[in-house]
C-alpha cells in the first residue's frame, strides 16, 4: 500500500513538473511574441514618425530615393526621363544630344541647354512625388495633434558642382501650443552630374565642329573622368563619360561625320 | 559526257537567271535610290521622332512645328549659330529653334569664334584652372563661391593649366582652454574662422605652439596624386618624403618657405617607392595603397601590366595609345578585319572601333606613344588617270594594281583607259584604294538601300569586265588563228585619241584569251589577266575570292568569277576544270565580282557575258 501510494504520489508529482514546463514554455513564447510585435511596432512607428522640429528631415527621407533614382535614369538616358529621338544601347533608350541623318556631315546641336533640360525633366518627374510628401507630412502633424496649413510653392532642381539640389518654396505652418513657420525645404544629393554634363557639352560641341571627340584628351586632363566611346553600325557613337570616384555616369548619344560602308 | 553537258548547260541556264534576277534587283535599288534621291526634302524644326533642324520627306516632318520646302541652312529657324546659355555661361553651335530663351538660351546668328562672350580663356579659380568661355567663369566662381580670375590672353588649356597657383596657404591657430589648436588652409577660410593666420606655416611648427605635432602617418587627398603626411590633428603637411620624417623643418614650413622644397625622387612619378611620395599622373603615378616606409600610401602604379590580354605583350604607359593592328595590315583587309585604337589611362585598357568599313583606321606613331583614328581617303582612287596623282599620299591612300583597269574607266570605243606613268607612258593598270575598304558584307540589302546612289554591289562592279576577242585564220585551215582587234575599236581610237594605227590596235587586241589555235575545243585563260582581275576585285573592297578575317572561306571560288563561252577552263587559275563547250568563231569571257565572304549575292556582273555571246566571225 504505501509502495503503491508512493509511486502514485510520484507519479503526479512528475505530471504536475511537465505541466508547469508546458506552462513556463507558453509564457516564454508569449513573452517573445509580445516583445516582437511591441519591437515591430516601435519601428514602425518610428518609420512613419515626424520630428516635429525637422520636417526638412521627413521630405528628405521621403523624396530622396525617388530623386536618386530620376537622375540615375536621367543620365543613363541622355539628359531625357522619355527620350524622343534615342539609340537603344544595352536596352536603355538614349537620347541623341547631336544628330545628323546625312553621311560626311557635322550633326546638329540638339540640346544646347542641356543643364536646364535636364534639371527641367528632374523636377518634372518628382513633382507629384513632392505633393504627395508634404500631404504624408500634412497627415503626420495632425495624427500628432497640429493644426497645419502647407502653402504649396515651386520646386526648383540645380545642378550645382559636386551635388544636386532641390529647393521645394513651401510654406509649412504648424500650430499646438505655439506656432512654427517653415518656407523652404532643401534636399541635397551627392553627385557629379554638374561636371559631367560640363563635358558632355565639350564632346556635343566637338561632335557639331569636328566630328568625333577623342577622349584620351579628356581622360588626360581630367583623372577622375573615364570616357568611354562606343561606335554603332549605324555611325551612332554612344558617350558614357563616369566619374572614376563615385561612380556616376552620363550617357548620351551622338551621330556625325559618318562614311557609309562604299561610297 | 553528256550528262556533264547537260549539268553544264543547265547550269549556264541557272546562271543565266540568277544573274537575270541579280540585274533586276541592282535595277530596282538604283531605281528606288534615284526615286529617293529625287525626293522633295524639307528643312523640318522637328520631325515626327524628336529631331530638331533636318532635312527630310514631307510624311517625317512633324507639321506642329514649322517647316520649309528648302535646306535648313536657308531658314531663319535652323540655320546654326551660337547659343549662350545665360546660366551656365557655355557656348554652343546650335539652331536658333533649339536654343530656347525661356529656358536661358540666347541666339547669335554667327559663329562662336564672332561672339566676344563666348572667346576662351584662362579662368584661375582658386586652385584649379579651366580653360572656358568669360561667362562661363563667372558662373563657375559662383557655382563654386570663389572670385574668379578670368585670362583672355591664354589662348589653349595647357597654358591655363600651368597657371594654376594655390592660393598662399599657412597654419590657422585658435586659442582654446584644452590649448592652441590649429587647421591648415587659405587665409580667407582662416578669417572666415576668427583664427589667427601664419601665412607659410604647416600646425606642426614648433613656433606656433600649438597642440600639433609631427606623425609618420599620411594620407591621400581628393583631387590630388600626392601622398601627405598628417600631423596629429589630422591636417596635411608636406608631400611624403621618407628622409624628412623627422625633420623640423619640412614639418613647419610649406615649400618654398625657409628652403624648404618637395624632394621629386626619381621624376618619374616615384611608381611604389617606399620612400618618395611625389606622384604624377602623366608619369602614371597616383596616391594609393601600399606598404611605405611609414604609412600605408604610396605612389601607386597607373600604367597598363603587359600581362592584360589587350596591351599586346608590352607594359603600357599611362595615358599611352596604340593600334590593334599595324596599318599596312589593311592593305591586304578581308571582310571583318577592324582598326581598333586602344589607350591605357588609370591602369585600364579602353578600345574603341575606328569604323565598321575601314573607312577610318588607327595610325600609330611608336616614337611619341600617340595613335588616332585617320581616314582612309580611298573614296577617289578610281577617278585618277596618272601613277603620280594616285600614288600621292598627302591627297589620297591609293595604289597602283597593275595588269587590270577599273571598269568604269573603260572608253566608249571599248579600249581600257589606262594610267599614265611618270615617263607618260600608258600603262594598263588601276588605281586601287591601298587599305581596302569594307562593305556590309553581311547585309547586302541594306547596303544597297542604305547608301544611295553607289553601292558596294557597284564597287564591286567597277572591277567587272567583259572581253569580247574577235580572232581570225588569215589562210583557212593553214594559220594560227589570232586575236583580232575589232575595227569598230580602231576607229574609234585613232578619232578620240589620236594615236597611230600600231597603238590602236595594239590598244583593241584583247589580252584575256590566248592559244586560240585550238579552235574546237575552247581557248586559253590568260593566267595572268585573270589574276589581276581577281587582284583588282579585292584591292577595291569586301569583292572577289576572299577568305574573312578568320580565315573562313567566301562563297565565291574562281570559277563564280568567271563566265563566257568557248573557254578551255581547266586553263583558269584555282579553277576547278569548267568543262570547255564548243568553240564558235568568237569568244568572250567575262571578269565580275560579288561580295566575297557572307553573301551568296555574287553573280550580278555575270549576266554581261550574254551580252556579248555569239559576235560576228572573221574568217
Amino acid at each position: 500500500m504505501n509502495e503503491d501510494g508512493e509511486k502514485k504520489r510520484l507519479n503526479w508529482n512528475s505530471r504536475g513538473q511537465i505541466t508547469i514546463f508546458i506552462i513556463i514554455a507558453i509564457v516564454i513564447v508569449g513573452v517573445a511574441v509580445l516583445i516582437y510585435f511591441l519591437s515591430s511596432n516601435t519601428i514602425t512607428s518610428t518609420n512613419s514618425g515626424l520630428d516635429t522640429n525637422n520636417p526638412n528631415g521627413f521630405v528628405q527621407t521621403c523624396l530622396q530615393d525617388e530623386i536618386q533614382n530620376t537622375i540615375d535614369t536621367v543620365s543613363s538616358q541622355g539628359g531625357s526621363m522619355n527620350p524622343e529621338h534615342y539609340f537603344t544601347y544595352n536596352d536603355i533608350p538614349i537620347e541623341y544630344l547631336c544628330y545628323t541623318n546625312e553621311n560626311y556631315k557635322t550633326c546638329s546641336v540638339q540640346q544646347p541647354l542641356l543643364k536646364q533640360h535636364i534639371e527641367l525633366e528632374i523636377k518634372a518627374e518628382i513633382n507629384d512625388e513632392v505633393a504627395s510628401c508634404f500631404d504624408a507630412l500634412r497627415k503626420s502633424y495632425e495624427n500628432k495633434g497640429y493644426t497645419v496649413q502647407i502653402q504649396t510653392g515651386t520646386t526648383k532642381v540645380e545642378l550645382l558642382p559636386k551635388r544636386v539640389a532641390t529647393t521645394m518654396s513651401y510654406t509649412l505652418t504648424v500650430t499646438k501650443s505655439n506656432t512654427e513657420r517653415y518656407d523652404s525645404f532643401n534636399i541635397v544629393l551627392n553627385n557629379n552630374l554638374y561636371e559631367l554634363v560640363s563635358i558632355a557639352n565639350s564632346i556635343v560641341e566637338w561632335e557639331a565642329t569636328v566630328g568625333d571627340a577623342d577622349p584620351s584628351l579628356y581622360m588626360s586632363l581630367y583623372p577622375d573622368l573615364r570616357v568611354q566611346k562606343n561606335l554603332r553600325d549605324d555611325g551612332t557613337r554612344i558617350y558614357v563619360l563616369t566619374d572614376r570616384n563615385t561612380e556616376d555616369k552620363f550617357q548620351f548619344a551622338s551621330r556625325s561625320v559618318v562614311f557609309p560602308p562604299g561610297y | 559526257m553528256k550528262k556533264r553537258d547537260d549539268f553544264t548547260k543547265r547550269k549556264n541556264i541557272g546562271m543565266k537567271y540568277v544573274l537575270l534576277l541579280g540585274a533586276l534587283l541592282l535595277a530596282t535599288v538604283l531605281l528606288s535610290n534615284l526615286v529617293r534621291g529625287q525626293e522633295t526634302l524639307y528643312c523640318a524644326e522637328k520631325t515626327i521622332s524628336g529631331v530638331k533642324c533636318i532635312n527630310v520627306p514631307l510624311d517625317e516632318v512633324n507639321t506642329n512645328f514649322r517647316y520649309d520646302r528648302t535646306s535648313c541652312e536657308s531658314t531663319t529657324y535652323c540655320s546654326t549659330g551660337t547659343c549662350v546659355n545665360t546660366a551656365t555661361g557655355e557656348c554652343l553651335p546650335s539652331s536658333q529653334s533649339a536654343c530656347d530663351p525661356s529656358q536661358g538660351g540666347y541666339f547669335y546668328d554667327k559663329s562662336k569664334d564672332d561672339v566676344p562672350q563666348c572667346q576662351q580663356g584662362c579662368c584661375i579659380l582658386g586652385d584649379q584652372t579651366n580653360f572656358v568661355e568669360r561667362n562661363r567663369c563667372d558662373t563657375l566662381g559662383k557655382d563654386l563661391g570663389v572670385t574668379p580670375a578670368f585670362r583672355s590672353d591664354v589662348k589653349d588649356e595647357i597654358t591655363c593649366l600651368s597657371l594654376s597657383s594655390p592660393d598662399a596657404k599657412g597654419a590657422c591657430t585658435f586659442d582654446k582652454e584644452e590649448g592652441r589648436t590649429c587647421n591648415f588652409g587659405t587665409r580667407s577660410e582662416c578669417q572666415d574662422a576668427s583664427g589667427e593666420f601664419h601665412e607659410g606655416f604647416l600646425c606642426s611648427a614648433p613656433e606656433l605652439g600649438t597642440i600639433c605635432a609631427k606623425t609618420q602617418r599620411t594620407t591621400c587627398v581628393l583631387g590630388k596624386n600626392e601622398v601627405y603626411f598628417v600631423d596629429s590633428c589630422g591636417n596635411l603637411a608636406n608631400v611624403y618624403d621618407a628622409n624628412k620624417v623627422d625633420d623640423v623643418a619640412y614639418w613647419s614650413y610649406v615649400p618654398g618657405v625657409q628652403g624648404v622644397e618637395v624632394n621629386e625622387g626619381d621624376n618619374k612619378g616615384n611608381i611604389g617607392s617606399k620612400i618618395y611620395g611625389s606622384c604624377d599622373y602623366l608619369s602614371g603615378s597616383t596616391c594609393g595603397s601600399g606598404d611605405a616606409k611609414y604609412g600605408n600610401y604610396i605612389c601607386s602604379d597607373l600604367r597598363c601590366p603587359a600581362s592584360d590580354p589587350l596591351s599586346g605583350g608590352k607594359l603600357r604607359q599611362q595615358g599611352e595609345e596604340w593600334c590593334s593592328e599595324p596599318l599596312k595590315n589593311f592593305e591586304t583587309a578581308k571582310p571583318g578585319d577592324e582598326s581598333y585604337l586602344l589607350s591605357c589611362f588609370n591602369g585600364e585598357i579602353q578600345y574603341e572601333l575606328c569604323d565598321y568599313s575601314r573607312n577610318k583606321l588607327c595610325l600609330e606613331d611608336e616614337e611619341t606613344g600617340h595613335a588616332g583614328c585617320v581616314v582612309n581617303r580611298w573614296l577617289d582612287c578610281t577617278e585618277q588617270t596618272t601613277t603620280k596623282d594616285c600614288l600621292n599620299s598627302d591627297e589620297r591612300d591609293c595604289k597602283v594594281v597593275g595588269g587590270s583597269s577599273v571598269a568604269f574607266l573603260r572608253t566608249q570605243y571599248g579600249t581600257e583607259k589606262k594610267l599614265t606613268d611618270s615617263t607618260g607612258e600608258k600603262i594598263t593598270a588601276a588605281c586601287v584604294p591601298r587599305y581596302t575598304p569594307g562593305f556590309k558584307f553581311w547585309d547586302p540589302e541594306n547596303t544597297l538601300l542604305d547608301t544611295g546612289e553607289e553601292t558596294p554591289m557597284s564597287i564591286c562592279e567597277f572591277s567587272s569586265v567583259v572581253c569580247r576577242v574577235p580572232y581570225t585564220q588569215s589562210v583557212i585551215g593553214i594559220t594560227d588563228w589570232r586575236v583580232t582587234p575589232d575595227d569598230a575599236c580602231v576607229q574609234t581610237c585613232q578619232s578620240v585619241e589620236g594615236w597611230s594605227d600600231d597603238e590602236c590596235y595594239k590598244a583593241c587586241t584583247p589580252v584575256c584569251l590566248e592559244q586560240l589555235d585550238h579552235k574546237n575545243s575552247g581557248a586559253d585563260i590568260n593566267k595572268s589577266w585573270a589574276e589581276s582581275y581577281q587582284n583588282l576585285c579585292v584591292s577595291l573592297g569586301d569583292c572577289g575570292v576572299s577568305s574573312n578575317y578568320l580565315g573562313k572561306s567566301g562563297y565565291n571560288a574562281w570559277n563564280d568569277l568567271f563566265s563566257g563561252e568557248q573557254i578551255h577552263w581547266d586553263t583558269l587559275p584555282n579553277g576547278d576544270g569548267r568543262t570547255a563547250v564548243q568553240k564558235t568563231s568568237t569568244t568572250s569571257s567575262s571578269s565580275s565580282t560579288g561580295g566575297s565572304s557572307s553573301s551568296d549575292s555574287t553573280t550580278s556582273g555575270d549576266g554581261e557575258a550574254s551580252i556579248y555571246d555569239e559576235q560576228s566571225n572573221a574568217n
